[in-house]
C-alpha cells in the first residue's frame, strides 16, 4: 500500500509554523531564574513535534537540525542543563532558522541554510559542554560551514523530496550488510529454532497477547510444535488476569534470529526468552521426490509418512509444482513431492529414516539431512541443495547469469524512477504554497452551515411557490423574497467573518522584535499590547504587517531614549511601547504609542528646509500637525546616523502609501518629551461595504453607510456664507461646512439651487461635513472593486462597484473628498477636467 | 477492519496515521491529546487498538495509558506508543504504564500497517 505523504505536507507546514510561534512566545516568557515546567515543556513539545513530523515526511534537513535542539531542550527540561540568556538567544535564532528552512522547503527548495549549519555547529558545542557563543560561531564558522554546505548539497538535494522516509531503504541496507554472515539463511535454507518463552505474569495487562505473537511467528516461518507448560497455581489463588503459562516452540524459518526476537520485542525485557538453534540430534529435514510410477508399485506415499510419524512429530509440505496440465495427466502417476520436517523424540540415524523409504529408494530422490543447528546451516545447504533446486523451484530454473543481469537492470532502473517522481512533486509543492489557508473557529463554520440550511429551506419554499403560482399568492412571494434577502445577507456576513482574524496574528511578532531591538540598541523596553482580539480582514492584516513593523522599529529607535537619558529626565529606565487596537465605526484603529522623547518640530522643520520640502515662507504657517506630517514625505529622515534599525528615510512615506492603499489613514501626534502616538485607521474589510446610494444628476455615487451621520432636507435659512467662498450649514448647535458634490466632480446636477437638494451629513476625520446630493436612493451592500487595479487611484474615490442594473457607481472616500473640496478653490477647473475624464474612462474600463 | 483510536497533538501525524489506517479499511477516531482521547475512549465502544503519541499537552501519552488501563474496557486492549525517542527510558516508562508496544518515529505508512498487524 503506497500513500502519497505529500498530501500531509501543507498541514505539517502550518502546524510547524504554529509550533514555532508557540516556541518563540514561550522562550520570551521564560524566566531564567525560575524556569516554569509547563513553559519549557511547551518549547520542547514544539521542537519535538516538528522533528517527528519532518522526519516522517522526509524533510531530513529540518529533522537533523531539530534533533540537536531537542536534545538540548530535553536536558534543560530534565534539569540537567543550566539555561542561560545566551542560550535563549540561540534558541530564538534557531526558531528563525527553522522558520526559514520550512519556508524554503515549502517553496520546494532544499531546506539547508547558512544559518542552520552554523547553529548546528553551535548545538554540537553546547552538547559537548562548551560555552557556546553564537557571535563567535558566526565569525569563525561562517566560511567553514559554507564549505560544508556546498559539499553536502549534492547529497542532500534528493533527500527532502523523497516522500517515503529513508527508514525503509535503510533496513534493507542493513540487512544486506548483515547478509554475508547469514548467507545460508538469506538463501532460503531453513533452520530450526527452539524458542523458550516464559512471559512475565503481567504480560496480558500490557495488552500483549501471546497468541498474536505466535501468529506473527507463523508468518515468518513454520511453527513445528508448540508445547505449553502450565504453572497454574491452586484455583483459590489464581488470578485470571495473569499469565501462568510458558511455551517451548520449535520453529523453522529462513530468517535470521533477530527477526524472531523482533516478534517478542515489546515484551522481551520482562520475559524470559531464549531463542536457540534447535541443536539436538532430533531435527531432520527429509526431501522426498518419488518416481512417477511409485503408485503402480503399490507404495502409497501417505503410508510412508505414517511410518515416519512413528519417529516423532512431522511437519509436511506438499509440493505440487510438477503437476502437469490435466489433459497430460495420468491419474496413475504420482506428480507430488514432499518436504518433511521430523522432530524425532529419540535419537535416530539417517539409515533408520532411509530404511522407511527402502522400497522406493531406487526410483525416487531422497535427501535426508540433520538440522544440527542454525550455525551449521552451511553444511545443510550442501545437502539440501539438490532437492531445493529441483523440487521447490523447477519452473524458475534459469541460468544464473541471466538472473543476475535482470536484477541488476532492475536496480539501475529503480533509482531513476525514484528521482523522476520528486521532480513532479516539487512542481506540485510550489503550486501549493501559493494557496494560503485560513484557520476558522468551529463556531463560525457551524453558523455558516446553519445559514445555508435556512437558505435551502427558503429556496425550496420559493420553488414550490413558483410551480403553482397565481396572482393571489404574491404576498407570499414577497415574504419569501424578503426571507431570501435576509438569508443572503446573513450568509454573506458569516462568510465575511471567516476572513476575519484577531489582530494578534499581526501583533505576535512584536514581543520578539522589541526584545531583539532592545538588546541590540542597549535600551530597556516594555511592550504593552491591548485589544489583541480585535478582528480584522485577513488581507488587510497581511498588508498592514510591514508598516506596523516599521512604525514599531521607529518608535524603539527614534522614540525611546537610552536608559540613562531617561533617568536624567525623570522617566522610568525602561521605555514603554504600547500597541492598541480597537473597532471604531466601520474601522479598525491601531495605535502605536511610545513614551519616548517625541518628535522634535524644530529638527523636522530644519530638515524639511534642507531637503527643499517646504519654503521659508511656509515655516511661519506650519502647525505642529503639518510639521509632523512632513515625516511622511519621501526622502525624509532626521536620524543623524543611519542605523541598522531605521533611519534610511525610505520608511515613513512607504508606510503611508501602504496604509492608503488599504483605504486607511495614518496620523501622528507627538508631544516633546512625552512621546508620540501614531494612529492608523483601516477599513474592516476590503471586499464589501454597506452603502448609501445617492444620485447627482445622472450619476450614482455611494457613501459608506458608516460614515453617514444623518441626511436631511436642505433649508436655505440655515445656510450662511463664510469667508473663503465656503458655505456652512447650521445643524442644531453646530456649523457644518457644505460640499457640493456636483461641483467637485464637475457633473451636472438637477438644479443649481441648493434648496431643492438633499444633504448628507458625513463624518470625516472627526469633523462633520454636509454633502449636497440630488436624491437619496437605496441602501445596499456593494461589492468593492478596486479602482487601482482596474484604473488608477483617484482622489476622493475609494473604489467602484457594479450595481444591479449593470452600471458602475463610484464609492466616495469622504476624507479624500473633503480634501479635494479644500483644494478645489485653488485649481478648480483643472481638477474638474481631470475628474470628468477619470469618470468616463473608468466607466468604460469597469464595464468593459 | 478494526476500530482504532489515534492520539497525537500534531495534526499532520494524526492525519497521516488516520489516513493510512482508514486506507487499510479500519475505523479510526482521532484525539489531539490525552484528555480528549480519554473522553473518547469512555464514549466509544469496542476500540480494538489505541495508538498514542507520548509528548502531548494537557495529558501526555504515559498518563493516558495509565488512565486507559484503569478502564475495564481497556484492560487488555493493545496500546501502542508513537515515540521518537529510541532511548529505552521512555519505552520502559511506557511499558510500566501498561503500553503494549511502540512504533518508533519516523515511520512510513507501510511500517505502521505492519506494526499494527502484530496486534490486531
Amino acid at each position: 500500500m503506497s500513500i502519497d505523504l505529500s498530501q500531509f505536507h501543507q498541514v505539517f507546514y502550518e502546524e510547524s509554523f504554529e509550533g514555532l510561534d508557540v516556541m518563540e512566545a514561550a522562550l520570551m516568557e521564560l524566566d531564567l531564574n525560575n524556569i516554569d515546567d509547563e513553559t519549557i515543556n511547551a518549547i520542547f513539545r514544539s521542537a519535538h513535534s516538528i522533528k517527528g513530523g519532518s522526519a516522517t515526511f522526509g524533510f531530513s534537513s529540518v529533522s537533523e537540525f531539530t534533533h540537536d535542539l531537542e536534545t538540548i531542550l530535553d536536558q534543560v527540561r530534565s534539569g540537567k542543563r543550566q539555561f542561560r540568556d545566551s542560550d535563549i538567544n540561540i534558541c530564538l535564532k534557531s526558531v528563525d532558522c527553522m522558520r526559514e528552512m520550512l519556508q524554503l522547503l515549502q517553496a520546494g527548495e532544499d531546506g539547508h541554510t547558512k544559518n542552520s549549519a552554523e547553529l548546528k555547529d553551535c548545538f554540537a558545542r553546547m552538547l559537548a559542554g562548551e560555552q557556546a557563543e553564537l557571535s563567535q560561531a558566526e565569525l569563525s564558522q561562517a566560511e567553514l560551514s559554507q564549505a560544508e554546505l556546498s559539499q553536502a548539497e549534492p547529497l542532500q538535494a534528493d533527500l527532502p523530496q523523497i516522500d517515503v522516509p529513508t527508514a525503509a531503504p535503510e533496513t534493507t541496507e542493513a540487512l544486506s550488510q548483515e547478509a554475508p554472515a547469514n548467507v545460508a539463511a538469506e538463501d532460503g535454507v531453513e533452520s530450526i529454532w527452539r524458542i523458550n518463552f516464559e512471559p512475565s505474569e503481567d504480560i496480558l495487562r500490557t495488552g500483549n497477547d501471546v497468541a498474536r505473537m505466535f501468529r506473527e511467528l507463523a508468518e515468518l516461518g513454520q511453527l513445528l510444535s508448540i508445547e505449553t507448560q502450565s504453572n497454574l497455581p491452586p484455583f483459590n489463588v489464581l488470578d485470571a488476569e495473569k499469565c501462568y503459562l510458558s511455551w517451548t516452540i520449535l520453529f523453522a524459518c529462513k530468517k535470521d534470529k533477530c527477526f524472531i526476537e523482533e516478534v517478542f520485542e515489546w515484551v522481551a525485557d520482562e520475559s524470559n526468552l531464549e531463542v536457540t538453534p534447535a541443536a539436538s540430534a532430533q531435527e531432520w529435514h527429509i526431501c522426498f521426490v518419488p518416481g512417477e510410477n511409485i503408485l503402480r508399485s503399490g507404495n502409497e506415499p501417505s503410508r510412508l509418512l505414517n511410518v515416519l510419524s512413528e519417529f516423532g512429530k512431522l511437519h509436511v509440505r506438499v509440493n505440487d509444482k510438477n503437476l502437469p496440465a490435466i489433459r497430460l495427466m495420468d491419474h496413475e502417476s504420482c506428480y507430488l513431492s514432499w518436504d518433511i520436517y521430523l522432530h524425532a523424540e529419540q535419537a535416530l540415524t539417517e539409515e533408520a529414516i532411509r530404511e522407511v523409504f527402502e522400497w522406493v529408494l531406487d526410483e525416487s530422490q531422497l535427501s535426508v539431512s540433520r538440522l544440527a543447528s542454525a550455525s551449521s546451516a552451511n553444511e545443510i545447504t550442501a545437502v539440501s541443495e539438490v532437492p531445493q533446486a529441483e523440487v521447490a523451484e523447477p519452473a524458475d530454473v534459469v541460468p544464473l547469469g541471466s538472473v543476475q543481469n535482470t536484477s541488476q537492470e532492475q536496480q539501475i532502473t529503480t533509482p531513476e524512477t525514484v528521482q523522476e517522481k520528486p521532480k513532479s512533486k516539487t512542481a506540485v509543492q510550489k503550486k501549493n504554497t501559493e494557496t494560503g489557508s485560513i484557520r476558522v473557529g468551529i463556531d463560525k463554520v457551524d453558523n455558516l452551515i446553519n445559514m445555508v440550511g435556512e437558505l435551502v429551506i427558503t429556496q425550496s419554499m420559493l420553488g414550490q411557490l413558483g410551480t403553482e403560482f397565481d396572482v393571489e399568492r404574491i404576498p407570499k412571494l414577497m415574504e419569501g423574497l424578503g426571507q431570501l434577502e435576509q438569508n443572503t445577507r446573513e450568509l454573506q456576513e458569516s462568510v465575511m467573518r471567516i476572513r476575519m482574524l484577531p489582530i494578534s496574528f499581526a501583533f505576535s511578532r512584536f514581543p520578539r522584535m522589541v526584545r531583539d531591538l532592545g538588546q541590540s540598541l542597549g535600551k530597556e523596553l516594555q511592550l504593552v499590547m491591548i485589544g489583541e482580539q480585535t478582528e480584522l480582514d485577513k488581507t488587510v492584516m497581511e498588508k498592514i504587517g510591514d508598516p506596523l513593523v516599521h512604525l514599531v522599529r521607529n518608535a524603539v529607535d527614534h522614540g525611546i531614549e537610552q536608559p540613562e537619558e531617561r533617568e536624567a529626565s525623570g522617566k522610568p529606565r525602561s521605555g514603554t511601547i504600547t500597541l492598541n487596537a480597537y473597532h471604531q465605526g466601520g474601522n479598525v484603529v491601531i495605535e502605536i504609542s511610545d513614551d519616548g522623547k517625541g518628535l522634535d518640530k524644530q529638527r523636522i522643520v530644519e530638515k524639511a528646509l534642507e531637503k527643499g520640502l517646504i519654503t521659508k515662507a511656509e515655516v511661519e504657517l506650519l502647525t505642529d500637525e503639518h510639521a509632523f506630517d512632513l515625516i511622511f514625505q519621501p526622502g525624509f529622515s532626521t536620524a543623524q546616523e543611519v542605523s541598522d534599525v531605521s533611519g534610511r528615510g525610505v520608511g515613513m512615506d512607504v508606510v503611508r502609501r501602504n496604509i492608503q492603499a488599504l483605504n486607511g489613514t495614518v496620523e501622528i501626534n507627538s508631544q516633546k518629551d512625552q512621546g508620540s502616538k501614531i494612529t492608523i485607521r483601516l477599513p474592516l474589510t476590503l471586499a464589501i461595504l454597506d452603502g448609501q446610494l445617492v444620485r447627482v444628476g445622472t450619476n450614482t455615487y455611494i457613501f459608506p453607510l458608516v460614515s453617514i451621520v444623518e441626511s436631511l432636507q436642505y433649508r436655505k435659512e440655515l445656510i450662511s456664507s463664510v469667508a473663503g467662498g465656503c458655505n456652512v450649514f447650521k445643524l442644531r448647535d453646530d456649523y457644518v461646512p457644505i460640499i457640493e458634490l456636483h461641483k467637485i466632480f464637475s457633473v451636472q446636477a438637477d438644479s443649481d439651487y441648493l434648496d431643492q437638494a438633499l444633504m448628507v451629513v458625513v463624518e470625516s476625520d472627526g469633523e462633520k461635513v454636509g454633502i449636497v446630493v440630488d436624491e437619496l436612493l437605496a441602501q445596499q451592500q456593494v461589492v468593492i472593486k478596486s479602482l487601482e487595479q482596474n484604473y488608477k487611484r483617484v482622489e476622493g474615490i475609494s473604489g467602484a462597484t457594479i450595481l444591479g442594473d449593470g452600471t458602475v457607481a463610484l464609492i466616495l472616500d469622504t476624507v479624500g473628498m473633503v480634501k479635494l473640496a479644500g483644494d478645489k478653490f485653488g485649481m478648480a477647473n483643472q481638477l474638474a477636467h481631470l475628474k470628468n475624464d477619470d469618470h468616463q474612462n473608468l466607466s468604460s474600463q469597469l464595464t468593459g | 477492519m478494526a476500530k482504532i483510536l489515534a492520539v497525537d497533538d500534531s495534526a499532520s501525524m494524526r492525519q497521516m496515521v488516520s489516513f493510512t489506517l482508514k486506507g487499510a479499511g479500519h475505523d479510526v477516531c482521532e484525539a489531539s491529546d490525552g484528555v480528549e482521547a480519554l473522553k473518547l475512549a469512555k464514549a466509544e465502544r469496542g476500540v480494538d487498538l489505541v495508538i498514542s503519541d507520548i509528548n502531548m499537552p494537557n495529558m501526555d501519552g504515559i498518563s493516558l495509558i495509565k488512565e486507559l488501563r484503569q478502564l475495564p474496557a481497556f484492560k487488555f486492549t493493545p496500546i501502542l506508543m508513537l515515540t521518537t525517542e529510541s532511548g529505552s527510558e521512555k519505552k520502559s516508562e511506557g511499558k510500566a504504564a501498561g503500553a503494549t508496544g511502540w512504533i518508533v518515529k519516523p515511520f512510513n505508512p507501510d511500517q505502521l500497517l505492519a506494526t499494527i498487524g502484530k496486534v490486531l
